[in-house]
C-alpha cells in the first residue's frame, strides 16, 4: 500500500501539489528569466542606459517590465491540457497561486535590481506597471493560449513606448503617468484584477494547432 | 494490375527533391504565425510610423526621417517579427517532432531555411505594403522629388535580420520562453540603439545601428543634393551579414545535414561574420561633410553634384525665390519678410532679392547671409522649424535670421551694438523682445545695457533711425561700433 492511498479521501498534500503545479508551468525557469530581467534593469541603471529625467527615463524600464510580464503570462501554459482540467479540482487555486507568486516575485526582483540606483518612479511605478502588464499578459493567455501570451504585453509595451514619448495623459497608458497618479494605478489594478480572475477561473487557452 | 515501377532510384529521388521545396514552402506559408500577427503589426505601423510620417512638413526628407530615419518602422516590425520567427523556429520542439523531421529527405537545414523564408515572405509582403501605402499617402502631399529608397532597403534588411536572429534563437535554444525572450530582447536592443543614436557624443560606429537618425537626414537632404546612401549601404551590409551568420549557424549542428552541407553552413556563417565586421569598420570611417554623412570606401562622387531645379518666385519689388520643394512655404516667407524689409528699405545693403540657400551639415543652424552686388539675402529655410501649415514661430524665425544677417552678426550672436540694433529692428517689425529670445541659436537673452540701448533705438522716430543706419551701417556690420555710439 502506498503512502498516498493510505491518506483519507478528499485530503491532498497541498505543498507537494503546489510544487508540482509550479514545476509543470516551468516556474523555476521563469524565475531565472525574471532574475535576468532584474539584472538587465540593474545594468541599465549602472551604465546609464536609463536616463534620470525625460521620456528616456521611462522607456527602457517599461520594456523590461513588459518582458517580465510576458514571462508571467507564458508560465501559465499547461502541458496537460484537457485531462488536467477534467481532473484537477484544485486547479483554480493553483492557477491563482501561480500568477500571484510570479507577479510578487517580479516586483521583488525588479525592485531589488533598481535598489539604491535611482530608478525614476521607484518601486511604486514598478509595482503598478508590472501589475497592469501582468494582468494584460494573463488575459492574453486566456485568449491566445499560454505560449503566445507574450504578444499582449509586447503590443502594450510598444504602444506605451509611443505614449511615453508623446506624453499621453490617459490613465490606461499607466507607464506614461507619474507613479502617484491615482487613475493610472486604478487602471493598472483593474487590468491585473481582471487578468487574475480570468486566469483563476478559465486558465490559459489550450494550445491549438498552428 | 499496375505495373511495378522500374527500380531507378536516382531519377525518382531527384524528382522528389525538386518537388519538395516548393510544396514545403507552401505548407510553411499556410501554417506560419507571421500571417496571424500581421494585423497587429499593421495596426502598430499605422499608429506609429504612418501617422508620424503624415504629420510632418511636406518634404520627402522629413517624412523619411520621421518614419525610417528615427527607426519607427523597424521598432514597429522588429520585436514582433523576432518573436514570431523564434516561435516558428522552435516549432519542432513544441510539437515533439524533432526526431521525425530529422529523417525526412530534405536536409534539416533546408527545412529550417524554408520555414524562415516563409516567415520572410509574410513579413516582406506586409513591410512592402505598409511602406508603399505610406509613401503613396506622402506623395499626395509632397510637391517635389521622390522618396529616398536606400533607407527603406536598410530598414527592410534590419527587419529581416531580426527575423533571422529570432529564428536561430528559437531553433537552437527552444523553450516556452524563447519567443518572448527574442521579442523583448529585440525591443530592448532597439531602445538602447536609439538612445545611442541620438547621443550627440556617440562615435560614428553608432551609425551602423538601424534606428540611429543622428545626422543622417536634414530637411534639405535630397533637395539640393542627392541623398547620401553611404550609411544605408553600410547598414545593408551589416544586416545582410547578420542574416547570413544567423542562418549559417542553423546548419552547423550534426543533425542539420551531411558533412558537405555543414561545411557550406560554416562558410556562410564565416562570410556573414566577415560582412558584419566589414560594415562596422566602414561605419567607423564615416565622417560628416557638407551634404551628409560620407563613408569614403562607399562614396560615389556623383552624389555630390547638385540637383538642377527651377526656383519658384514671387513678384514685387523684392522677389522671393525658393526651391520648388518648399513651394508651399513661399507665401509665409514673403509675409514674414515684408515688415523687416519695410524697416530697412532704401538703406545701403538692403537685399534686392531673396533666395533659398541649401543648408549645410557642418555649419551652425539657421545662419542667413546678405552677399553680392546687388545684395541678395540667402535664407537657409531648411534649418528653420518648418510648420505643417501656418506657423507663427516659423515666420518669427525668418524675420529674426534676416535681421541678424542685416546687422552683420554672422555665425555668432553679434557684438552688443549689433544685438541692440537687431532687437530694435525686430521690435519695430512687430516682434517684441520677449518673443525673440530662444527663437534660434542667435537669439540669446540680451544683457541689460543691450536691452536699454535697443529700447532707445526702437523709440527713435523712423526717419531718425533710418538716417542713423544709413550713416553707420557699414561700421555696425564690421563690428567696430560700440554700444555707447548708438543714439
Amino acid at each position: 500500500m502506498t503512502a498516498i492511498s493510505a491518506r483519507p479521501p478528499g485530503r491532498v498534500p497541498t505543498a507537494r501539489l503546489l510544487l508540482l503545479h509550479l514545476v509543470s508551468r516551468r516556474v523555476p525557469a521563469a524565475v531565472v528569466a525574471l532574475a535576468a530581467c532584474g539584472a538587465v534593469l540593474r545594468i541599465g541603471l549602472h551604465w546609464r542606459w536609463i536616463y534620470a529625467t525625460g521620456p528616456g527615463a521611462e522607456e527602457l524600464p517599461v520594456v523590461i517590465e513588459g518582458a517580465a510580464a510576458a514571462v508571467i503570462a507564458v508560465a501559465t501554459a499547461s502541458p496537460f491540457g484537457e485531462p488536467e482540467r477534467a481532473t484537477g479540482r484544485w486547479l483554480p487555486y493553483l492557477r491563482l497561486a501561480d500568477a500571484l507568486v510570479l507577479t510578487l516575485t517580479t516586483v521583488g526582483v525588479l525592485a531589488a535590481g533598481a535598489a539604491a540606483a535611482g530608478l525614476p518612479g521607484g518601486t511604486l511605478a514598478i509595482a503598478r506597471n508590472v501589475a497592469g502588464l501582468a494582468g494584460l499578459g494573463l488575459l492574453s493567455s486566456a485568449v491566445l493560449g499560454g505560449l503566445l501570451a507574450w504578444i499582449g504585453p509586447m503590443a502594450y509595451a510598444l504602444v506605451a513606448d509611443f505614449a511615453i514619448l508623446q506624453a499621453w495623459q490617459t490613465p490606461w497608458m499607466w507607464p506614461a503617468r507619474p507613479p502617484h497618479d491615482g487613475g493610472a494605478a486604478l487602471c493598472a489594478g483593474l487590468a491585473f484584477a481582471v487578468g487574475l480572475l480570468v486566469t483563476t477561473l478559465r486558465g490559459a487557452r489550450d494550445p491549438a494547432h498552428e | 494490375m499496375v505495373p511495378a515501377a522500374p527500380a531507378t532510384g536516382r531519377p525518382r529521388a531527384r524528382r522528389i527533391s525538386r518537388a519538395i521545396p516548393g510544396r514545403l514552402l507552401r505548407l510553411e506559408l499556410r501554417r506560419n504565425i507571421a500571417g496571424w500577427l500581421l494585423p497587429l503589426i499593421v495596426a502598430l505601423f499605422w499608429f506609429d510610423s504612418f501617422r508620424a510620417s503624415l504629420g510632418g512638413p511636406p518634404l520627402w526628407s522629413v517624412r523619411t526621417f520621421l518614419s525610417l530615419g528615427q527607426g519607427h518602422v523597424v521598432i514597429d516590425f522588429g520585436p514582433l517579427v523576432a518573436g514570431a520567427t523564434a516561435w516558428a523556429g522552435s516549432r519542432d520542439f513544441r510539437s515533439h517532432t524533432t526526431d521525425l523531421v530529422s529523417v525526412t529527405p530534405v536536409p534539416r537545414w533546408a527545412g529550417r531555411l524554408t520555414a524562415w523564408a516563409a516567415t520572410i515572405c509574410w513579413i516582406g509582403a506586409a513591410f512592402g505594403a505598409c511602406v508603399g501605402v505610406m509613401y503613396w499617402a506622402d506623395a499626395r502631399q509632397v510637391a517635389w522629388g521622390g522618396p529616398p529608397l536606400w533607407p527603406v532597403a536598410a530598414a527592410a534588411a534590419a527587419v529581416a535580420a531580426f527575423a533571422a536572429l529570432g529564428f536561430a534563437l528559437g531553433a537552437l535554444l527552444p523553450s516556452r520562453f524563447t519567443a518572448p525572450l527574442a521579442a523583448f530582447g529585440a525591443f530592448i536592443a532597439l531602445v538602447l540603439s536609439s538612445h545611442a543614436g541620438f547621443d550627440p557624443h556617440s562615435t560614428s560606429y553608432a551609425q551602423i545601428l538601424p534606428v540611429n537618425g543622428q545626422g543622417l537626414i536634414k530637411y534639405d537632404t535630397g533637395v539640393f543634393y542627392p541623398f547620401q546612401p553611404d550609411v544605408s549601404i553600410a547598414r545593408l551590409i551589416f544586416c545582410g551579414g547578420l542574416i547570413l551568420a544567423a542562418l549559417g549557424v542553423l546548419g552547423l549542428p550534426p543533425d542539420s545535414g551531411g558533412r558537405a552541407l555543414r561545411r557550406a553552413a560554416a562558410a556562410v556563417t564565416v562570410v556573414g561574420l566577415a560582412a558584419v565586421g566589414t560594415a562596422v569598420g566602414l561605419a567607423g570611417s564615416a565622417r560628416l561633410e557638407a551634404h551628409g554623412i560620407v563613408i569614403p570606401a562607399l562614396h560615389d562622387a556623383a552624389s555630390d553634384r547638385p540637383i538642377p531645379y527651377t526656383p519658384v518666385c514671387t513678384g514685387g519689388p523684392i522677389p522671393v525665390c525658393v526651391h520648388p520643394a518648399y513651394r508651399s512655404y513661399l507665401p509665409e516667407v514673403t509675409a514674414a519678410l515684408n515688415p523687416v524689409l519695410a524697416e530697412v528699405g532704401g538703406l545701403p545693403g538692403t537685399p534686392v532679392r531673396v533666395v533659398q540657400e541649401p543648408t549645410s551639415y557642418l555649419e551652425p543652424q539657421g545662419a542667413a547671409s546678405i552677399t553680392g552686388s546687388p545684395p541678395v539675402l540667402r535664407l537657409p529655410l531648411g534649418d528653420l522649424g518648418l510648420p505643417i501649415g501656418g506657423g507663427v514661430i516659423f515666420e518669427q524665425q525668418v524675420r529674426l535670421v534676416f535681421a541678424h544677417a542685416f546687422v552683420g552678426a554672422g555665425l555668432g550672436v553679434g557684438t552688443p551694438a549689433q544685438q541692440a540694433v537687431q532687437t530694435a529692428l525686430l521690435t519695430r517689425a512687430g516682434l517684441p523682445l520677449s518673443e525673440q529670445i530662444g527663437l534660434t541659436i542667435f537669439s540669446q537673452p540680451p544683457a541689460s545695457p543691450v536691452r536699454a540701448a535697443a529700447q532707445r533705438f526702437a523709440a527713435l522716430p523712423a526717419a531718425a533711425r533710418h538716417a542713423w543706419l544709413a550713416a553707420h551701417l557699414s561700421a555696425l556690420r564690421s563690428g567696430r561700433l560700440t554700444l555707447a555710439q548708438l543714439p
